[in-house]
């Protein structure tokens, strides 16, 4: 036996036991030839090593949707291969309609063992399940477990070699009846209390009441974030490069006699005779600094939020509430997440446009998100340059973003040939989030970000100090300069940075720092900075998930828009 | 009566289903069939979807899947 299947409807606590049975060594990746995203891990029992492999989760074996294809050819695989079994996951609390999967799987030529999760919610429910006779009927072991305590999964795992292949038959036309059949011989209901849980759940879908839960989660989401951010930067980040990077950069600096072209990439310029992180503009000082310092506490923090929010099944009713707004822009709730994925980095955001539906919903998504979208790196920047403001600085920012997001969305839907189609979805219920897997997702985020970061960050400082130094930007500057400064309102010098938000947008705005604008001019830079163009990483993922064509439409409007909003609001702004 | 005209808290049973092929599909895999037991969770606000629970799960629909949904009241 040397691989494991873990299949089942979605929200049946998958990942949960995943991660419960997988070590560290887990990675996320792409099926081959689709934009199913699914994980993988080892798991070693007796000397022998086990591939687990966490299916996309599947009302049905019909493929319909992208999911469920992947879900099918994995499938397909397994029955080909000798030693592979498949382990469906149910929710207990929901026999009926997660046989549906199991009795599909059943008639397929593989063997399977079934686990009933969440086993200690059945009695708070009402419902008793005969294991023993449910074994009988299916012809496969039946095992109870809770996931998050771990409880019975020592039992499945000792069983796992008792997993049968059986070859169930039953009329198609007949499925519903037989699984009613089978549920009435199973399971006993008793009267079912309204817990105080039960209320809570459907409080926080129900309009009012939702809406007003709504409000206080992200507020709150809001101060965890900053206080985590600030937090690790405060007395963890900051003070390790101040104390310990700073001596050991001062030293390079001095023993490169404090200038030359070495000095310049490595160090950067000396600012008022010292290192200064967040301006010097080297290689080893901002260009670690800034996605380390400034920039990872908050994409850490942000995730940490985020993760939560997904795993308490709080993020699905979240996106029930705002699926009436989202319809002004031609999107459903679900399309959602690719603005919030996008808030922590833009590239995770278009990665996830992917499984919407329709042409004309991801073409809307991806565009909006990447005009609007101001990714954790670049929040943080702008933040520290205008924070000292409070709400006169950021509030104009954030008010115009969202304002200016919903008219191009509304634009879109109109103009945008295609279809956008309804929400549909199941709402999981609301649980304690399981700390093991969220870790491991988190982990995951954060290592992806630090992969796509750190290297472009690098790679921008190297580019920018050689384009100052061969004084190329001044060049382009000389060009620029009648957009910069008569429609935007900004110094000539803010080319440099704009030319830097091609490749990090969180960069960029760390160059207005020494430009000295007024807060005007500081609110019009921070709003064409976030939405003339995605930076270079996000740019490169659009491209292969829109395709060139679509891709240049959409680059169109970013620029259109970003020039045209910029010039309006130097107009109102000046103005006053 | 469609399903997007239910009250909430009110129970109903789905009398028949006529949104075409692919949606009758889909909400067959989730057991939403003609015959099935659904509580209305929410009430319909402006458009917004429709969430209802069938057993011990939630679902939430658009107001044109909810609409082709015909169902009778168990009150």
């Amino acid at each position: 036996m040397n691989k494991i299947l873990l299949m089942g409807n979605p929200n049946v606590g998958k990942s949960t036991i995943f991660s419960r049975i997988t070590g560290v060594n887990i990675t996320a990746s792409n099926y081959p030839g689709t934009t199913v995203e699914f994980t993988e891990g080892f798991y070693t029992h007796k000397k022998e090593k086990r591939k687990i492999i966490d299916v996309p989760g599947v009302y049905t074996l019909k493929p319909n949707d992208p999911a469920g294809k992947v879900a099918q050819r994995m499938l397909e695989e397994a029955e080909q291969e000798e030693d592979t079994i498949v382990v469906n996951i149910i929710d207990s609390t929901n026999l009926e309609r997660n046989l549906n999967l199991t009795l599909q799987l059943l008639e397929r030529n593989v063997p399977v063992i079934i686990l009933l999760n969440f086993w200690d919610e059945t009695h708070h429910v009402g419902i008793s399940i005969d294991t023993n006779q449910l074994e009988k009927i299916l012809g496969v072991p039946v095992i109870p477990v809770v996931g998050v305590s771990g409880e019975g999964i020592k039992h499945f795992i000792d069983r796992l070699g008792e997993a049968e292949n059986v070859d169930m038959e039953y009329a198609e036309n007949e499925k519903w009846n037989y699984i009613g059949d089978i549920v009435s011989q199973v399971q006993e209901l008793s009267h079912k209390k309204h817990s105080l849980r039960d209320r809570i759940e459907d409080l926080t879908i129900q309009n009012w009441s939702g809406l007003l839960i709504a409000f206080v989660v992200i507020l709150v989401s809001f101060v965890i974030i900053r206080y985590i951010g600030e937090g690790l930067i405060g007395y963890i980040f900051d003070p390790f490069f101040q104390s310990l990077w700073k001596p050991i950069m001062t030293t390079l600096s001095s023993a490169l006699n404090g200038s030359g072209i070495i000095h310049t990439v490595l160090v950067g310029e000396l600012i008022e005779g010292s290192i200064n992180f967040e301006q010097s503009f080297g290689l080893l000082t901002t260009g670690l600094y800034v996605p380390i310092t400034a920039v990872l506490p908050y994409v850490f923090a942000f995730y940490f939020v985020l993760s939560i929010w997904e795993d308490s099944g709080y993020l699905a009713r979240l996106s029930i509430l705002l699926d009436r707004i989202m319809h002004v822009v031609g999107l459903h709730g679900m399309s959602f997440m690719p603005f919030l994925l996008g808030l922590g980095c833009n590239v995770p955001g278009a990665l996830s446009t992917r499984v919407l539906e329709t042409r004309k919903e991801r073409f809307i998504s991806a565009t909006l998100m990447g005009i609007f979208t101001p990714c954790m790196a670049q929040i943080a920047m702008v933040i520290g340059l205008v924070g000292k403001y409070g709400i006169r600085g950021i509030g104009p920012i954030a008010l115009t973003l969202v304002l200016m997001g919903i008219v191009v969305g509304y634009l879109m839907k109109k103009f945008v040939h295609g279809e956008s189609p309804e929400i549909f979805t199941e709402i999981p219920r609301l649980r304690i989030p399981d700390l093991k897997s969220l870790l491991k997702k988190l982990f995951m985020r954060i290592k992806y970000f630090l992969q796509e970061a750190i290297p472009f960050v690098l790679l921008g400082v190297a580019i920018v100090n050689v384009l100052y130094s061969l004084k190329i930007i001044n060049f382009i500057g000389q060009f620029a300069e009648p957009v910069v400064t008569h429609l935007l309102g900004l110094p000539s010098e803010t080319v440099g940075a704009l030319i830097m938000g091609f490749l990090r947008k969180d960069l960029a705005v760390g160059m207005l720092a020494p430009l000295g604008l007024s807060l005007n001019q500081l609110i019009v830079a921070s709003v064409v900075l976030t939405m003339y163009f995605p930076c270079v990483a996000t740019f490169s993922v659009l491209v292969r998930e829109l395709g060139v064509k679509d891709m240049v439409k959409s680059a169109a409007i970013m620029v259109i828009s970003a020039l045209s909003v910029g010039g309006v609001l130097n107009l109102i702004l000046s103005s006053f | 009566m469609n399903l997007y005209n239910t009250k909430q808290g009110h129970s109903y049973k789905i009398s028949d289903i006529n949104g075409g092929k692919g949606v009758e599909n889909k909400l067959e895999s989730m057991g939403i069939i003609i015959g099935t037991e659904v509580k209305r969770v929410n009430s319909s606000f402006s458009g917004g979807p429709a969430v209802i629970e069938v057993g011990n799960s939630k679902f939430a629909l658009g107001k044109g899947m909810a609409s082709k949904i015909k169902v009778k009241d168990l009150q």
